[in-house]
């Protein structure tokens, strides 16, 4: 076996590049959910202690300490490329093969369709590292099922990239049980408790309840006749049409779909004689079923009352994310089913070809901007200085011209020091979806309760009520940015969840990551003996 | 195995002029080719009519 063939790496790197080279020019990539800055703040909010859901925990903890040594746009860049260059090199190290071309056929399946496009052009970036840390994962789990010691630092370390999100870390841990076999699942799911705490204790402590509106807001969607059933199972179906690449109405794509289906599902038989793939095959066609489920009969009203009662079921919407279940079998079926074909080649340029416009960042889609000035003279007023900051106009997202109107989340949360109250409803066709900051929802009234500083930022829709700006004192007055500082306002009182537990989540995350590492590194990890039961 | 190629062939062939005629539709959807008379419009310096901006963005559209 030739698994680590230069032809792969090279494969993997190409893709890599041509999906993501115009993002490597200078600059940020600012578009819908991702917002990187040059030194993202470290606050409580970043470790799950702010007032709003702890959603985008532990990732922003994350990079605000990789940003405090390096600069923002180089960790995008980075982790961009390793996005699609580590998912397809592990899906191509996972074929059980002989034939680099084989595992060629897995990287190209598994790190070039529509799931990857989809969710690079809205920001998911988060949600992306959790899903090309999945065939990783997955070697992890098959290398604890066959009880080799120390397995498990393997899957601590595989693991890392996924757990930054609550999704990735779910994906992960599905993946990992459904790989370690249910002899080990009692230790994966050790693991995944451990290494995702620093997002569920705070999301507990949280009893936050989501909009059940944005069920059918975010449900999947039908991306050309084959509806919604089929796009899903070719691992597209986002519920932003915005985001879609205009091949997806590529009127073959159905039966296109059905057919390379087909040939993975006899691939897998084949593959079943080598892995025991089987219950991962069975852990996509769960992944398919939750994608759909808003589209099923009674699945919207199922949900809705879910989402309604149950804290965290949140996550079941925009549901179409867990279709990247599908991908990992989809990807390994499919390569063995075209082992003794010689037309290999010629599948490798169907996969490319079906998704042209992934290629250079989607052609105009992922293109770095550099932020005005006005950002980093607001930034140096506010470094040192407490107090809270509520940003205007009252709307997630942005559309500057200096990002060329791509719709982006609003960066200040992430550009400025300290804390900042911004509106988190969001807004799907004119239709509001209510966010769960509760200081936001004061925002709306315009009750600047707790607040210090006002921002408005310049250039993007949305009204700024001007007898309220009427009543503040002007700091700074610039073309993009205005900031205005409340005068005689009292400090907010801490109001997140209690701050012990969340610390001994993070505590105890670390401490099994460290571990991890040492056991792999020091003699400690050699001297456990290895497992024989299998 | 000639024949599996050749069927594969044909699909990719098929699946191509698909994705090509789809990039084409989509190109000149009617938001594009307004965008595009909006952009010429500007160039020449011709005023052009404004629709007003929303209150909150869209997060996106289904």
């Amino acid at each position: 076996m030739r698994p680590n063939g230069v032809k792969l790496y090279a494969t993997c790197a190409a893709l890599a590049l041509a999906a993501i080279a115009p993002a490597l020019m200078p600059g940020y990539v600012l578009v819908y959910d991702m917002v990187f800055t040059p030194q993202q703040p470290l606050n409580a909010a970043a470790f799950g202690l702010g007032d709003a859901l702890p959603r985008a925990v532990p990732v922003d903890a994350v990079v605000a300490l990789l940003t405090q040594v390096v600069p923002g746009q180089l960790v995008q860049k980075l982790v961009l490329l390793a996005i699609v260059f580590a998912g397809a090199l592990g899906a191509g190290l996972l074929v059980p093969t002989e034939k680099t071309g084989v595992r060629i056929v897995a990287a190209v399946a598994y790190s070039w369709n529509a799931y990857v496009a989809e969710r690079l052009f809205i920001g998911h970036w988060t949600l992306l590292l959790g899903y090309a840390a999945l065939p990783w994962v997955a070697m992890a789990g098959l290398k604890m099922r066959e009880g080799e010691p120390r397995a498990w630092t393997r899957l601590v370390l595989a693991s890392l990239p996924a757990v930054l999100s609550a999704p990735g870390g779910i994906l992960a841990l599905g993946t990992a049980l459904a790989t370690a076999g249910p002899r080990k699942a009692w230790q994966v799911l050790a693991v995944g408790v451990v290494l995702n705490a620093p997002w569920w204790v705070p999301s507990l402590l949280h009893d936050g309840l989501s909009d059940p509106a944005g069920v059918e807001a975010f449900s999947a969607r039908g991306e050309n006749w084959g509806g919604p059933v089929l796009s899903v199972l070719g691992l597209g179906g986002i519920w932003n049409a915005e985001v879609v690449p205009a091949s997806r109405a590529n009127p073959m794509l159905p039966v296109i779909t059905v057919l390379l289906l087909g040939a993975a599902v006899l691939g897998l038989r084949e593959l079943s004689k080598r892995l025991p793939v089987w219950p991962l095959a069975g852990l996509g066609v769960l992944g398919a079923f939750l994608a759909l489920i808003a589209v099923l009969p009674g699945g919207v009203q199922a949900l809705e009352a879910l989402i309604e009662h149950v804290p965290g079921a949140g996550l079941l919407r925009d549901s179409q994310k867990w279709v990247a279940w599908l991908a990992l079998p989809f990807a390994l079926g499919l390569a063995v089913a075209v082992e003794r074909l010689r037309a290999r080649l010629l599948v490798v340029v169907l996969l490319l070809g079906l998704l042209p416009d992934l290629a250079w960042g989607g052609f105009g889609r992922l293109e770095p901007v550099d932020y005005p000035p006005d950002w980093a003279a607001v930034r140096e007023k506010l470094v040192g200085q407490p107090g809270d900051v509520a940003v205007f106009p009252l709307s997630a997202f942005r559309r500057f011209d200096w990002n060329d109107g791509r719709t982006q989340l609003d960066p200040a949360p992430r550009y400025l020091p300290g804390t900042t109250v911004v509106d988190d409803s969001l807004s799907v066709g004119g239709r509001i979806v209510a966010g769960e900051d509760p200081r936001a929802a004061r925002l709306r009234a315009g009750d600047l309760s707790g607040v210090e500083w006002v921002l408005v930022e310049h250039g993007t829709p949305g009204r700024v009520d001007q007898n309220l700006l009427g009543r503040l004192e002007k700091v700074h007055d610039g073309p993009d940015l205005t900031l205005y500082r409340v005068p005689g306002a009292a400090p907010a009182a801490p109001n997140g969840p209690p701050a012990a537990p969340v610390v001994l989540a993070w505590v105890a995350a670390g401490s099994l990551i460290g571990v991890g590492l040492l056991w792999r590194r020091l003699p400690v990890g050699r001297f456990s003996a290895p497992n024989r039961e299998e | 195995m000639g024949l599996v190629s050749f069927l594969v062939a044909v699909v990719a062939g098929a699946a191509l002029a698909g994705g090509v005629g789809a990039v084409v539709v989509a190109q000149n959807h009617p938001d594009k080719v307004m965008e595009r008379q909006q952009e010429q419009a500007k160039e020449q310096g011709q005023p052009l009519k404004q629709a007003s901006e929303p209150e909150v963005l869209d997060y996106g559209s289904r």
